[in-house]
């Protein structure tokens, strides 16, 4: 495809691919040849002005361009390695021609396809020879062959599901009398025949990696004399042999700034069983990464509360990304180009978590013909439209939509029994992205999503005794954003990078006409940066992440909520409502320094940074903190590297936690002391392993206020610890060729104290108070001691796929109980405890999925049709522990029984 | 900053969790299953006493099989002297009496014996020992000092304690613990418990303690009938010193030694349930379900009034074959 783009531009350029040819620059780092799995493809190209003294005299000339290349696939830098001298020139004339800076000026706006390695896309350098083959005249560039003769037989090679335009494709015609022509296609992938005896003629076409395809047409005899010859047009549909083969080249790798980052290709996504082609599951089945219950989409990362994790879109941080039940991200998965995990030791640039960070990446690359993909479940349908806009495909697309109809499926089985369950959702997408600026990169990004939930039962029947829980159930809750990223280099060692976005949050919770809640938010978030790269052994980043806006929220409890220490359920209750609104905002400030000290950069990087936590909710908080970080990455010897990390990470307390009426919280941030140290080792080009041991120090958790006994109280305070450390190791098989995969191993523990100077202890078997424990010190509620995952994959001929996954993960604590005393008055049980809070685990987990795909191609489209084969061993999971009414018999709540899915995609291109 | 929205989709996910795991008991015993020793109701006499009111109180117990409790023992406590298993014991007293309690048959006893054995009892701290002592206790007249006005309207709640203990002649050796909490008040409209006068079996009144017949397999649709004054209007005395008029939402729990109920509780004005009587040992699958065996299964109903008052009332519901015109 490379080649094929390539040959259409109107002046030769090549594109240096394999080993050898990627010769070093002197002054630029060296390294032997990493595992690049995907090389980056000229998308769009620019041709270079030709010197106008060089085209006077008719010169031609080739110039060796080092081009810098993002991971979004955007020029970053470019820079002439090689060009030709001027020869006789006087004193004061130009010692060039000017072709190094005419390519300079040209290779600056192009935009190639993101590089990947074995963890996805990567940035990289490669080495670019433009040549000037000819001075340009005013005739039209050549088109295929001409002949004298009249065209006989003209068409066109096509691929088969993308309908590309195949050039540089071989024709060969064989007329009735033997005659043979042969042709390659032109850029369009155009042939014209012309010279052939009239009648029968046999064409065939043959290229590597593609199937033959044979065709007999009929010539045309000449035409009567007068009369203009009408060709004989056809379309020849060459199949490809497997649309999933990807190319490997060699590319420089420049490295990657933080201690442990973990790329997931969308690639392998789509072939692990019951992730749903859902890039952000995968972080699940990585190292450090614990399994959240019933397939939820919980993050919890090295021992982490699921909201100490931050989900960002493009550097925008969003509250949510999975839809109700955890089914559907709020993004459309093909929307997504790749997904970053740093599960910890990450650098200044994210902040506001003591977790880890998903940073999920969307598409900066477009189909040169418009693309519907459509994927279709049980549960909803999502449409996806992406293309190039623009009489010069300027202006690259997408828009995506998902709707769910589940809730009218619902009422299907319920009938007319007065109970429904209606969860419904949608979300949407529309990135427009400009592809030819002259410098730098510029895109807009608007999404959002909505969710609502609404349970109702008849009114007769009793939700419980309690007359406040009646009444039907509804939750409804959205995000939009628009955003806006612009990247921009100034000058030589300058870039700029703009984000700024609005958007509007919602939440709504209502039971009955007791318990509601109301919430709105509007924000603007804003992250800058500036990064100075005054030479290469050295680069600064000063950066501004601000996230600021305007709330309201309505709260109505059908009690005071401060009394329910001391609970009395025969005290007679008030409507308890709080309202409030106001401004907030954080601006955030960083600095980050990459600094490579020795000759051979690539040997040793220290990366130093600070960063300012600033938060303000007028009346309310205002704290500020400072987390300085530091890191570093030393290889040792070729392939193996040394990691290194400690930094401190800054949290502030949640809106709830950061409230009171009379103002003046005081609550601090969260924070964690993470520290890290590992080592990467890359054994062949696709087979690599890390090991990283953690260690994470919790500190000023915010916990209930302990002595909470009026609403003038401060509701929660900064008084709990913790701990989380552990071993995470993955060997991993970049997708190289037919086979991936990885085993991941993970070691951990984690544990919390919330009130260390006045430890709720539990002294002997009774009726538990909340977190009691042997020591203080409890086990938290997802600390899972062994996490094993391997996933594999093998791409098959024909286009099929077969993958599994087995996974075994220590069952999640849990505190044991054994019988009950009876409340008369609310009619229920208290549970007995027989040991301290998760002092027990519920038995292991182990689940094995496989998958098997197979992608058939049509002329006009694309079609993907899997079974995901879902705990096909049938493992019988606990995911919680069921009592009965009176704690004396128990049972399991297990996860998912054997489940065999299948789904189909489409795709389209027009 | 502003992540709220994960706090709320939690709660959305829970509330389908737990939507999905009230859709199967997995083979755990129910509430409503009379299978045991159970103690389902205390009644306290008045509801709601003042300062220095004597109140005695009355418990329903179900023990399997029609049997007896070997012992039951309570105590009471105003809240500041309770901990998390309610009233405790003074550890100065003499206890020495309540470890030879079950082995005593009151009735070999001379009054001489009963009432030395009534004071040890008082001075361990108990206000009842059933069969020996029923349990009464003075409400202390100190209950609510310290507060004002307003608060000894509301007024306090204390605590009884009450240890049911099975005879151990019939196997059974699961004691019972319960507690109930004693409003103590000044309220000018102090609560009354709430009686069940009667039943409503598909759509024919039947007495407390009456019975009904219905063939295997027959469903009974059954109301609960509360007395004219169960529900009352009462004042309630506002944080900002406003009275309030507010009236009673009882609700209903059922139980029952076999079958199932369609729901375990009815909310007033919902009263209604309907208990699926439990097939015979032997009998065809479909009905008619013809069988020999003839069973009588003891329905139980018991109101509460969400202020501390219960009522409760019993029904025999005999099971048998239909007659069949051969």
């Amino acid at each position: 495809m490379i080649l094929s783009l390539l040959q259409s531009l109107p002046v030769t350029v090549s594109l240096l691919i394999g080993a050898p040819a990627f010769a070093q620059a002197a002054d630029e780092p060296t390294e032997a040849l990493p595992p690049i799995t995907v090389s980056p493809a000229l998308l769009e190209f620019v041709e270079a002005v030709y010197p106008p003294a060089a085209a006077a005299e008719g010169v031609t000339a080739t110039v060796t361009l080092l081009i810098n290349i993002d991971a979004t696939g955007a020029v970053t830098g470019v820079t002439v390695l090689d060009e030709p001298a001027r020869q006789g020139t006087e004193p004061g004339q130009p010692t060039t021609w000017g072709f190094g800076q005419a390519a300079v000026a040209a290779a600056r706006q192009w935009h190639f396809s993101p590089a990947e390695d074995a963890n996805g896309p990567t940035p990289v350098k490669i080495e670019f020879a433009y040549e000037f083959k000819a001075p340009p005249s005013s005739e039209p560039a050549p088109g295929p062959p001409a002949s004298a003769a009249p065209i006989q037989i003209t068409g066109v090679l096509i691929e088969m599901g993308t309908r590309r335009p195949l050039s540089g494709f071989p024709i060969v015609a064989t007329d009735s009398t033997g005659h043979t022509l042969e042709q390659d296609t032109d850029g369009d992938g155009r042939f014209a025949l012309s010279g052939l005896t009239p009648g029968s003629v046999h064409l065939a076409s043959t290229y590597p990696g593609y199937a033959r395809v044979e065709k007999t047409v009929l010539a045309p005899p000449p035409p009567a004399e007068g009369e203009a010859l009408t060709p004989t047009k056809l379309k020849l549909w060459l199949r490809n042999l497997s649309y999933r083969d990807d190319e490997i080249v060699g590319v420089y790798k420049l490295p990657v700034q933080d201690v442990t980052k973990r790329t997931v290709s969308t690639a392998e996504v789509r072939a692990i069983p019951g992730t749903f082609g859902d890039p952000v599951r995968v972080i699940q089945d990585l190292p450090g990464a614990a399994r959240a219950p019933l397939g939820t989409g919980l993050l919890v990362i090295r021992g982490s509360n699921p909201e100490d994790s931050g989900v960002y879109i493009d550097g925008i941080r969003v509250p949510l990304i999975y839809h109700l039940g955890a089914y559907s991200s709020v993004i459309n998965a093909d929307l997504v180009d790749s997904v970053d995990y740093l599960p910890g030791g990450y650098g200044t640039q994210y902040g506001r978590s003591t977790g880890g960070v998903i940073d999920i990446k969307t598409k900066h690359t477009f189909p040169e013909r418009t693309k519907v993909n459509w994927n279709t479940d049980l549960l909803d349908t999502s449409v996806l439209v992406e293309g190039q806009a623009g009489k010069k495909h300027g202006l690259g697309y997408a828009v995506a939509g998902r709707r769910s109809y589940i809730d009218a499926f619902i009422p299907l089985f319920t009938g007319d029994t007065g109970f429904t369950i209606k969860p419904r959702w949608y979300d949407y997408q529309l990135k427009l992205d400009a592809l030819n600026l002259p410098k730098g990169h510029l895109s807009t990004f608007l999404f959002g999503f909505q969710d609502v939930l609404r349970v109702s039962t008849p009114s007769d029947y009793a939700q419980g005794t309690d007359q406040d829980t009646q009444g039907d159930i509804g939750t409804k809750y959205g995000t939009h954003r628009i955003m806006v990223e612009w990247d921009r280099p100034i000058g030589d060692h300058l870039a700029l990078r703009m984000v700024p976005s609005l958007g509007v949050d919602t939440a709504q919770f209502n039971l009955g006409e007791s318990f509601d809640l109301t919430q709105l938010q509007s924000l603007l978030e804003l992250r800058t940066e500036l990064k100075w790269t005054p030479v290469p052994a050295m680069d600064l980043t000063a950066g501004v992440d601000f996230i600021g806006g305007w709330y309201k929220f309505q709260t109505q409890f059908p009690f005071d909520p401060t009394t329910f220490a001391n609970y009395d359920p025969l005290a007679e209750r008030e409507p308890f409502t709080q309202s409030g609104t106001g401004w907030a905002w954080g601006p955030d400030l960083y600095l980050e320094m990459n600094i490579r000290p020795l000759a051979d950069s690539k040997r040793l990087l220290l990366q130093p940074g600070l960063r300012a936590d600033m938060m303000n909710i007028v009346g309310q908080v205002d704290i500020k903190g400072l987390d300085p970080r530091f890191m570093l990455r030393a290889e040792l010897f070729d392939g193996g590297l040394f990691k290194l990390g400690t930094g401190l990470y800054n949290q502030p307390p949640q809106p709830f936690e950061s409230w009171r009426p009379g103002g003046g919280v005081d609550v601090r941030f969260e924070n964690a002391w993470s520290n890290e140290i590992g080592w990467e080792q890359q054994f062949t080009p696709g087979l690599s392993a890390d090991v990283s041991v953690y260690y994470k120090f919790l500190q000023r958790q915010i916990v209930p206020n302990p002595d909470l006994s009026s609403i003038d109280d401060q509701f929660f305070v900064n008084q709990g610890i913790g701990r989380a450390y552990g071993i995470e190791t993955i060997i991993r098989q970049a997708p190289i060729g037919r086979f991936f995969g990885w085993v991941s191993y993970t070691l951990s523990r984690s544990v919390r104290n919330d009130y260390p100077s006045s430890p709720r202890i539990f002294d002997g078997p009774g009726l538990l108070g909340p977190f009691d424990s042997a020591d203080g010190w409890y086990s938290y509620d997802f600390d899972q001691t062994h996490i094993l995952v391997a996933v594999a994959g093998y791409k098959l001929p024909r286009d099929w796929e077969i993958s599994g996954k087995m996974q075994y993960v220590t069952g999640n604590p849990t505190t044991p109980y054994s019988g009950g005393i009876y409340d008369i008055d609310q009619d229920i049980y208290q549970p007995y405890s027989t040991g301290a809070y998760n002092t027990e685990r519920l038995p292991a987990f182990f689940e094995t999925d496989l998958r098997i795909d197979k992608l058939f191609t049509f002329k006009r489209w694309q079609l993907e049709v899997f079974l995901d084969l879902l705990n096909v061993l049938r493992g019988t999971n606990p995911e919680f522990t069921q009592y009965n009414y009176d704690y004396t018999q128990t049972a399991y709540i297990r996860g998912l029984p054997f489940i065999p899915s299948p789904g189909f995609q489409a795709d389209f291109e027009f | 900053m502003l992540p709220f929205s994960s706090k709320l989709r939690r709660t959305a996910l829970a509330t389908i969790a737990l939507l999905g795991t009230a859709c199967g008991s997995q083979g755990l015993s129910q509430a409503w299953q009379l299978d045991r020793l159970r103690i389902l109701a205390v009644r306290a006499e008045p509801a709601e006493p003042r300062p220095g009111d004597d109140v005695s109180f009355e418990a329903l117990y179900y023990v399997p099989d029609g049997g007896n409790i070997a012992l039951s023992l309570w105590f009471a406590c105003l809240p500041q002297a309770a901990d998390d298993f309610g009233c405790t014991m003074d550890s100065s007293v003499d206890s020495s009496a309540l470890s030879d309690l079950a082995g005593i048959d009151p009735e070999t006893m001379t009054p001489k014996e009963q009432a030395a054995l009534y004071q040890q009892l008082i001075d361990a701290g108990l206000i009842g020992a059933e069969p020996f002592m029923a349990p009464t206790w003075t409400a202390p007249a100190d209950a609510l000092d310290g507060l004002n006005d307003t608060a000894r309207l509301e007024g306090v709640s204390a605590v009884v304690n009450i240890t049911a203990i099975p005879d151990s002649s019939t196997g059974a050796d699961d004691t019972e613990l319960a507690y109930k909490r004693l409003p103590i008040s000044e309220a000018s409209t102090p609560n009354h418990n709430p009686d069940i006068t009667g039943f409503t079996i598909d759509g024919e009144p039947v007495k407390p303690g009456g019975q009904i017949d219905r063939i295997w397999g027959q469903d009974v649709q059954i109301e609960p009938i509360l007395a004219d004054d169960a529900i009352e209007t009462y004042l309630y005395r506002t944080a900002d010193g406003t009275d309030e008029q507010r009236q009673e939402e009882p609700y209903v729990t059922w139980y029952a030694e076999d079958g199932s109920f369609d729901q375990p509780y009815g909310l007033y004005p919902y009263l209604t349930a309907t208990w699926s009587p439990p097939l015979p040992q032997s009998a065809q699958a479909a009905p008619p379900f013809i069988s020999d065996e003839v069973r009588e299964i003891t329905l139980i109903a018991v109101a509460r009034d969400r202020r501390g008052g219960m009522g409760w009332a019993k029904l025999t519901v005999s099971l048998a074959s239909p007659d069949l015109p051969w």
